[in-house]
C-alpha cells in the first residue's frame, strides 16, 4: 500500500507482491462497501417517497374522474 | 420517484501511517436522512448486512452513551456484532465496533455526514483498529487469498530473498 520513498527502497518484487495483495483486498472490500451503500441508496430513495408532500391536485383529479 | 439513483462510487483508503480504513461515498439525500438511515434500527437492518443475509437487531439505543448489537444470519450461519454509541450528534456518529468472534478487537468508527447542498451528502467513515495486522485482516476477510495465506506467501518470498 505504501508508496513512500522508504517503501521503494525495499526489494521491488516483494514490494510488488505486497502491493498486489493489498490492492486485491482493498478492491474486494471496496466492492462489499459499494454493495452495502447501493442498498442504502434504495432505502434513502424510499424515504424520499415517504416524505414527499401529498399531491392534492393529483388526488382531486383522481377523485373527479 | 424511481428507486434507481445515481450509483456513486465508494472510495477506500488504507492509511499507511495509522491502522485506519477511510471510506467516502456520496448520496442523493440530506444529512438528516442519512442520520436516520444509520440510527433507525428498522432502516439500518435493511441495508447493512452482506447481500443474502438477514440482519436481526438485538439491542439498539442510538443515543450518546447507548449501545447496539445485531446478528447477520443465513440459514444456520450467524455472525454477531456489537458496540457502543459514544456520540450521536447532528451530523456525526462515533461508535465502537466488535465482531463477537473476536471480542478483543475493538474498532473505533467515526461517521460524518457532510452537506454538499442540493440534497446531496458525502459520507466520511473511518475505522481505527488496534494494529496494522488487524486492519489487514479486516480488509482481507472473505478474500480468496486471506491474510494467513498472504503472509505465508510473503514469508516465502522473504526467505527466498534472504
Amino acid at each position: 500500500m505504501s508508496q513512500s520513498k522508504d517503501a521503494q527502497r525495499r526489494p521491488c518484487h516483494l514490494e510488488a507482491e505486497i502491493f498486489d495483495l493489498m490492492t486485491k483486498w482493498i478492491e474486494r472490500y471496496r466492492l462489499q462497501a459499494q454493495e452495502r451503500y447501493d442498498r442504502l441508496d434504495a432505502v434513502l430513495a424510499e424515504m424520499h417517497v415517504d416524505q414527499r408532500p401529498t399531491d392534492h391536485r393529483h388526488l382531486e383529479q383522481g377523485a373527479a374522474s | 420517484m424511481s428507486a434507481t439513483s445515481n450509483r456513486y462510487r465508494v472510495s477506500i483508503e488504507a492509511d499507511p501511517t495509522v491502522p485506519m480504513i477511510r471510506i467516502t461515498r456520496d448520496f442523493d439525500a440530506t444529512p438528516a436522512q442519512l442520520m436516520r438511515a444509520h440510527t433507525d434500527p428498522e432502516l439500518f437492518a435493511r441495508w447493512v448486512g452482506p447481500d443474502g443475509m438477514e440482519t436481526k437487531i438485538l439491542d439498539w439505543d442510538a443515543t450518546s452513551g447507548g449501545r447496539w448489537r445485531y446478528v447477520a444470519c443465513r440459514g444456520s450461519e450467524e455472525y454477531g456484532f456489537h458496540g457502543c454509541f459514544h456520540e450521536v450528534g447532528e451530523d456525526r456518529i462515533v461508535q465502537t465496533f466488535t465482531f463477537d468472534g473476536q471480542p478483543e478487537d475493538v474498532a473505533l468508527e467515526t461517521l460524518r455526514f457532510e452537506d454538499l447542498g442540493d440534497g446531496r451528502t458525502r459520507l466520511h467513515a473511518q475505522s481505527l483498529v488496534d494494529s496494522f495486522e488487524g486492519r489487514d485482516q479486516w480488509l482481507a476477510s472473505g478474500m480468496e487469498t486471506g491474510l494467513e495465506e498472504g503472509y505465508a506467501k510473503l514469508d516465502a518470498r522473504v526467505a527466498e530473498l534472504g
